[in-house]
């Protein structure tokens, strides 16, 4: 039973995904006057960069630059079989949330090798730009790991799934909330991969089916934080729960997609400055969190 | 059977023998490396008898009164703990050995001198210290270690190694020496001059039950002098000086074995001779905090790569106090289980750094070897021209990095299932979290630097000879498979846990085929990696042939420099978390303003006493005064 | 003032009006000139080298200076027999493209230049070739050279940044190599003229006088329109023409509708380029409307084709007139919506404060202009110093900001926004009755022109001297980024890499949106059409 409902979240998952990307694509448009592309575009978009034969730089360290969006890809799928999505169903004795988070900065710290494996300077500056961010997002993201683990003794998936809500974990999840959308590149913290600036940073050099698995794999990222934030809320168990996180996908995805629509980009210090904030915040979580409430 | 601990003794002696009185250096440091890997394999068989039945040999060396008898007896005895340190050393030792074959060939004769000789007895050394078995002869091999690697650390006879190794020598060597005040004071006070281990773990904790005094003193004296050699942060100094002006392959010992004797010690110590204190805990976790902060922090900002990897080691250093400071401060409080599991995953971390920081060593000795430089900067692509190295680096920086599922991984995942759990530990739980995204970060750029960026110029270089890439290659396929299968080490270390008399049975923590803590934390390293490696291979077979073409620089064609400098990785960052470095330096500061002044007091007196009328005037003024007062008091 | 420097210095006057002056001095004599003019608050406003054998002269270098203050174009000629004239540009920088333009193009030798390197010719064009000489012809195509790769020392403390030719946030070939430290810019430089058109040589070489104006409105995609007015106000000037009143009225009007649309395009891609899109999709939404007044003016989306050297090509009839005024009142309105919303973004406001300082001092030396300048604190605008058209009866404000950063520069432009709005209301309403066009007047050769406009980026110049047979003899157009353009490496000196397609794209680089959409639907072309149709289309 559990092996059918992981293939069906497996499925869930690799579909959805790329879906979710248009959905937001259709939000931004509408925000700003537009009729936008069909929510199907971004699948499209990936079948036809599938079809496409990847082109690698000629000097670039060729093994890690072909091989870094597929670990990323990998990795992130792999998180997959530990977090439940649409069926309550994981594999949960395989890892726990450390494993969960440390696979996310894998996928991470995989693009970055790729982009300074592929010689090209604004690759080069794009990655650096990836890890000066996911430094202090790892800073505020510990603080935030360390308030549910103390509140619910445990780190494994039985138990964080829900959480126990009390008054630190609900701060900690709130600051979550954000890091959820600063994790998952949006403006104004696409920095990386800013688009006038240095080209798609770590992804210029990517072409064809390896810009797809990038690609997906950032999509990938997206639909796991939005997964691990419904996980900490949504019940278990019950008939309500797959009900639930479909509607719930969908509303995060517009929330979101609105906010990004009106914002401009940061240069990396303000993100960092704003990272510091919501540093300070976890750590208040965490405070309250030894406290007892 | 208990003669073979004498194998590596001779080993080492014949070896260090032949490499002094052999004219030509160059054959003499590679019979010393050759007897050193043949004496670093009799370890790892000391090591492997040592987990199954304990091994002891005693030695009277001669008749003589009381006060000396306490140095006749040298007793060496291998148990569970020592045995995992001699593990250590033995597979280190024999990489670093030999390594050294092919790396020393580049050495200049004279430069081979000091080492052909020292060689084979900084390796003797460190396995003395850890199986005698008596707290004085412990000290006396103790000191040997740090004056023979000392030699080492000079032996290019460079200025600055010279510096290094003379700060190396002075700060240890007044660490050592709190040690030595410690230990005369067991031996005389505490335990009535009964020096070996087993008396002392019967009287000590009896002892220092009742004077609490004592075992403050003593545990002060002790902590200052692991810490210094252990490069504890606010003692950590001569580590990064010291450490890159060695040999890469003793710089790979130092960093990899060396630092983990102090760690040793305090297991020994804190585990066996003394009540397990909260207190010592708390302090030990305070300042592995402060290590592992300062540590990573300055490693980011390094240019050299020795240097990083150094800083790193002060860093890693860190993470295994905090596994011993976790474990005894939570023993204490009375999570046996929680604790017991922190001081597998310090044992574990020990091993595991000793493995990856060794491997890095031996890396950046190789691409030392080919290209000549350190330095950052001068570096790029190598990838392409020393595809072993690169293969055996990447996979040290992924370790180091903490990448799900290498080794490095799965030490830390432990800490953090430890001291998370905690509201009291789980601040340092969270900084070692912090600190591993930014150990990650250091590693990036180490490797980047080196293998992948584009060189400033193009280096033509080819891979290092079999004798260097071999070790480099076992030491990664150790990570590797430490990582997946960690039940292979976790095993031993558990029962080396419990021969300590700390309880922690399996279904506390049981490590095959999943290493699960009950309730709290789970991790299927073999899975992950099957996963991964199976979703990445199908991917690759299905994308096929990869084109290539230009990299594309808006369609210029210029010759520019596209590289990214290494002092230029994370600037924002750094200058965001600025306060740090300042921080530091305002400290470095004010120890060299107290030195000054220490100095300046010293220089006055000293020339105040070529004056010697002056001196005996003042003496006889002194003395007059304290007749004259104490002459009052008495009346 | 001006006459008593002029003689101090040996000047001849040549020939004057109200508006301009040429003179002629001796080769010595020019650099102190130029110095003098340049203290007493003159700019360098444009360079011409002219081989000038066919009117039976000698080579001769035309600087053009400028002055907001005496209200006067003061063109200073001096001749040279062996090529070798003293270089002015130790004194005035801001002229040191245009003497590296004429040494590319005529061969020209400037004396004491500081940098006399190539700046327009490829590397591969051959050497001791000047396409603007009069025996090379417009069509001869020389054998190219094979290409030496630069051999610029390397430089390992920092990244040297390839911004362009081809990239994203560029949108024309320019090439910025830009010297990164981390995320600090230490260091820029320049190189352009990627797509030379060689535009001069096909104007002297086959075009009539009253076909440069369909060349000339070709040079910009943006601001083509003040191109074909500035030089059809050089002929007017040579011949003694004037427009009638109701031309320049129609002038006045097609130029600030190309002032808006242009504005509010910048406004829209800075918006694109901090990342903040919805703001780029709303500015140019609020475009669109104005492209459909040029449309309902002029029959095209851009206000091409309408202008001769006699006056306007079409008449604005009574009912279009009041459809116009109707838009822009709502186009107005919306627009102040909108910018009060966006400027309300602190983030977004911050984003842009305190980057790309231009400072005053160097602003002047270079010769910076337009809303450049104005943002840099210099108070220049010439629709109200050298007034042209009907510039002189309406009534505007010319907004100056002293900060000289990026904030700056779209205050500037948002307020000239809104002066044009103005402008277009009053020129509208105040048009006077009457002909378009003069059609009888004849134009002697041999005779200099100047004529200068206002175009949405600065302060174009046109440089004219007739020729016989109705040709142009030298048509010289300077338009205003070539005087901007060097002030960027200043502006991104340690500022972010973060900021510096934004700072780039402060001073207005322009790209061609002509384009009509076409609506594909299976393989073929079902509708074509202005693009606020096509939207509607695609919405049925």
């Amino acid at each position: 039973m559990t092996w059918v409902a992981l293939a069906v979240n497996i499925l869930f998952v690799l579909f959805y995904a790329p879906l979710m990307d248009g959905i937001e694509r259709q939000v931004r448009a509408r925000l700003q006057c537009r009729k936008g592309p069909p929510i199907t575009q971004t699948w499209w978009d990936i079948l036809k960069l599938l079809r496409r034969p990847p082109v690698a730089p000629e000097k670039a360290v060729r093994p890690i630059f072909n091989l870094a969006p597929l670990v990323a890809f990998a990795a992130l799928l792999t998180a997959f079989i530990l977090v439940p999505t649409l069926l309550p169903h994981s594999i949960t004795f395989w890892g726990d949330l450390i494993l969960v988070i440390y696979l996310m900065n894998s996928a991470t710290l995989a693009l970055v090798f790729g982009g300074f494996a592929s010689q090209n300077p604004y690759a080069h500056i794009g990655a650096d730009r990836e890890v000066n961010i996911f430094l202090v997002e790892e800073l505020a993201l510990a603080f935030v790991i360390v308030t549910l683990a103390i509140v619910n003794g445990s780190l494994t998936i039985e138990k964080l799934f829900p959480v126990q809500l009390k008054l630190s974990v609900a701060i900690a999840l709130i600051a979550f909330v954000v890091l959820v959308y600063i994790a998952s590149a949006r403006i104004p913290f696409d920095i990386p991969e800013a688009e006038p600036e240095i080209v798609e940073g770590a992804l210029i050099e990517y072409s064809g089916s390896q810009l797809a698995f990038a690609k997906y794999a950032i999509y990938l990222k997206r639909l796991l934080l939005f997964s691990l934030l419904l996980n900490f809320v949504l019940p278990r168990n019950g008939v309500v729960r797959p009900l639930l996180f479909v509607i719930a996908l969908p509303i995060l995805s517009i929330i979101y997609a609105s906010i990004e629509a009106y914002c401009g980009r940061y240069r990396v210090t303000e993100a960092i400055r704003l990272l510091k904030r919501i540093s300070i915040v976890t750590m208040i979580s965490w405070v309250i969190a030894i406290a007892g409430w | 059977m208990n003669q073979a601990i004498l194998w590596p003794v001779y080993l080492s002696v014949i070896g260090a023998v032949l490499g002094w009185l052999i004219p030509r250096k160059k054959p003499a440091a590679f019979i010393a490396n050759l007897l050193t890997a043949f004496a670093s394999l009799a370890i790892c068989i000391v090591a492997y008898r040592g987990f199954f039945s304990e091994l002891h040999f005693g030695l009277r060396l001669f008749n003589a009164g009381a006060p000396l008898n306490l140095l006749n007896s040298v007793i060496f005895h291998v148990d569970k703990l020592s045995a995992v340190f001699l593990a250590i050393i033995g597979v280190l030792g024999f990489c670093a050995s030999i390594y050294g074959l092919s790396y020393l060939g580049h050495y200049d004769e004279e430069k081979l001198a000091l080492y052909a000789f020292h060689y084979p007895l900084f390796i003797l050394s460190m396995y003395l210290v850890v199986v005698s078995w008596n707290l004085i002869w412990f000290i006396v091999f103790w000191e040997l270690m740090t004056l023979f690697s000392q030699f080492l650390v000079v032996c290019e006879r460079s200025e600055r190694a010279i510096k290094a190794g003379y700060k190396y020598f002075c700060m240890t060597k007044a660490g050592a020496d709190f040690l030595l005040l410690a230990v005369v004071f067991v031996t005389l006070k505490a335990v009535g001059l009964h020096a070996d281990y087993g008396s002392l773990s019967k009287l000590l904790p009896v002892y220092f039950a009742e004077h609490e005094g004592a075992f403050a003193a003593i545990t002060i004296a002790l902590l200052i002098g692991a810490c210094v050699k252990a490069a504890v942060v606010p003692l950590h100094s001569w580590l990064p000086d010291a450490h890159p002006e060695a040999p890469s392959n003793v710089s790979a010992l130092l960093s990899g074995v060396m630092i983990k004797m102090p760690i040793y010690l305090m297991f020994r110590f804190f585990l066996t001779f003394a009540p397990v204190s909260a207190t010592v805990g708390l302090i030990i976790m305070v300042l592995a905090a402060l290590t592992l902060l300062f540590g990573v922090m300055y490693a980011l900002i390094q240019t050299d790569s020795k240097r990083l990897l150094a800083f790193s080691s002060v860093e890693q250093i860190g993470y295994i106090t905090l596994g011993l400071g976790a474990g005894m401060w939570l023993i204490a409080m009375g999570h046996e289980s929680l604790g017991a599991i922190a001081l597998v995953a310090a044992l574990f971390h020990t091993a595991n750094h000793a493995l990856y920081k060794g491997l890095l060593f031996l890396v950046a000795g190789s691409v030392l070897f080919r290209t000549g430089t350190r330095l950052l900067d001068r570096l790029g692509r190598l990838f392409s021209k020393m595809p072993l190295t690169a293969v055996a680096a990447l996979v040290g920086t992924l370790s180091i990095a903490g990448i799900p599922p290498l080794n490095g991984f799965v030490s830390k995942w432990m800490l953090y299932s430890t001291t998370l759990m905690q509201p009291q530990t789980s601040l340092f739980g969270a900084i070692a979290l912090v600190v591993s995204a930014l150990t990650a970060a250091v590693f990036v750029k180490f490797f980047t630097t080196i293998f992948t960026q584009p060189p400033e110029k193009e280096l033509d270089v080819k891979e290092v000879p079999f004798t260097m890439w071999a070790p480099q290659m076992l030491l990664a396929l150790l990570c590797i498979t430490f990582g997946i299968f960690p039940f292979l080490s976790l095993r031993p270390l558990i029962s080396t846990v419990n021969s300590l008399g700390i309880a922690l049975s399996r279904s506390d923590l049981s490590v095959y085929p999943c290493v699960v803590i009950p309730g709290t934390a789970n991790l299927a390293p073999i899975v992950v990696i099957a996963l991964i490696f199976i979703i990445t291979l199908v991917l690759a077979i299905a994308i096929g042939k990869v084109q290539a073409k230009p990299v594309w620089t808006c369609g210029n064609r210029d010759m520019l420099n596209l590289r990214l400098a290494a002092s230029a990785y994370y600037q924002r960052f750094r200058k965001e978390f600025g306060f740090i470095y300042e921080f530091g330096t305002a400290v470095q500061n004010l120890i060299e303003g107290l030195w000054q002044q220490v100095r300046l007091i010293c220089e006055s007196y000293e020339r105040l006493s070529y004056r010697l009328n002056a001196m005996l005037t003042g003496a006889v003024i002194i003395l007059l005064l304290m007749v004259i007062l104490l002459g009052g008091k008495a009346l | 003032m001006v006459d008593k420097i002029l003689a101090e210095y040996g000047a001849v006057v040549l020939d004057r009006n109200a508006k301009r002056l040429v003179v002629q001095v001796d080769d010595k004599q020019l650099r102190p000139l130029a110095e003098k003019l340049f203290e007493s608050g003159f700019y360098y406003a444009n360079g011409v080298g002219v081989d000038e054998r066919g009117l039976g002269h000698d080579f001769a270098m035309y600087h053009v200076f400028a002055s907001e203050k005496d209200k006067l174009y003061l063109v200073v000629k001096v001749s040279t027999s062996n090529l070798k004239l003293p270089s002015i540009t130790p004194v005035i920088p801001g002229s040191n493209w245009a003497e590296r333009e004429a040494m590319d193009m005529l061969g020209l030798e400037f004396e004491g230049h500081p940098e006399p390197e190539r700046l327009i010719l490829p590397d591969d064009w051959p050497k001791g070739v000047y396409p603007l000489r009069k025996e090379f012809d417009y069509n001869e195509r020389p054998e190219f050279v094979e290409r030496k790769p630069e051999s610029t020392p390397q430089r390992t403390d920092v990244v040297q940044l390839p911004l362009g030719p081809y990239h994203p946030a560029l949108h024309e070939p320019e090439y910025f190599e830009i010297h990164v430290d981390g995320e600090v810019i230490t260091d820029a430089k320049y190189r352009g003229f990627h797509i030379h058109r060689g535009m001069e040589k096909l104007a002297e070489g086959r075009l009539t006088l009253n076909q440069v104006p369909f060349l000339a409105e070709r040079i910009c995609g943006i601001c083509g329109f003040t191109h074909s007015i500035a030089y059809c106000q050089a002929v007017a000037d040579a011949a003694g023409l004037d427009w009638p009143e109701r031309a320049k009225y129609i002038g006045v009007i097609l130029l600030e509708i190309e002032r808006l649309h242009s504005h509010l395009l910048w406004v829209g891609v800075v918006f694109h380029l901090l990342g903040f899109d919805s703001g780029f999709m709303h500015m140019w939404r609020i475009r669109e409307k104005v492209m459909d007044i040029a449309e309902a003016l002029t029959g095209n989306r851009k206000t091409y084709g309408l202008v001769l050297i006699g006056g306007m090509r079409r008449d604005i009839d009574e009912s279009r007139k009041n459809w116009v005024l109707k838009t822009l009142t709502e186009l107005r309105e919306e627009t102040e919506r909108v910018s009060k919303d966006i400027f309300g973004m602190k983030e977004l406001i911050n984003r842009i404060k305190g980057i790309g300082v231009l400072p005053k001092e160097d602003a002047r030396a270079l010769g910076v202009l337009g809303p450049v300048a104005r943002a840099s604190g210099i108070d220049t605008d010439v629709r109200r110093d050298h007034p042209y058209l009907a510039y002189d009866k309406l009534d505007f404000k010319v907004p100056v900001y002293p900060e000289g950063d990026v904030l700056a520069r779209l205050l500037v432009r948002y307020d000239e926004i809104i002066e044009s709005f103005r402008l277009l209301e009053q020129a509208l309403s105040e048009m006077p009755q009457g002909d378009v066009m003069i059609e009888d007047y004849t134009i002697p050769s041999g005779r200099v022109g100047l004529g200068a406009t206002e175009a949405p980026r600065g302060e174009d110049v046109h440089f004219v001297i007739t020729g016989v047979e109705s040709k142009v003899y030298r048509w010289h157009p300077r338009a205003p980024t070539y005087n901007n353009l060097p002030s960027v490496p200043i502006m991104l000196r340690g500022n972010n890499i973060a900021d510096a397609p934004i700072i780039i794209a402060s001073i207005d680089p322009c790209f061609s949106c002509t384009d009509h959409v076409a609506i594909v639907r299976k393989g073929k072309v079902i509708w074509k059409g202005p693009l606020g149709e096509g939207v509607k289309q695609v919405g049925r």
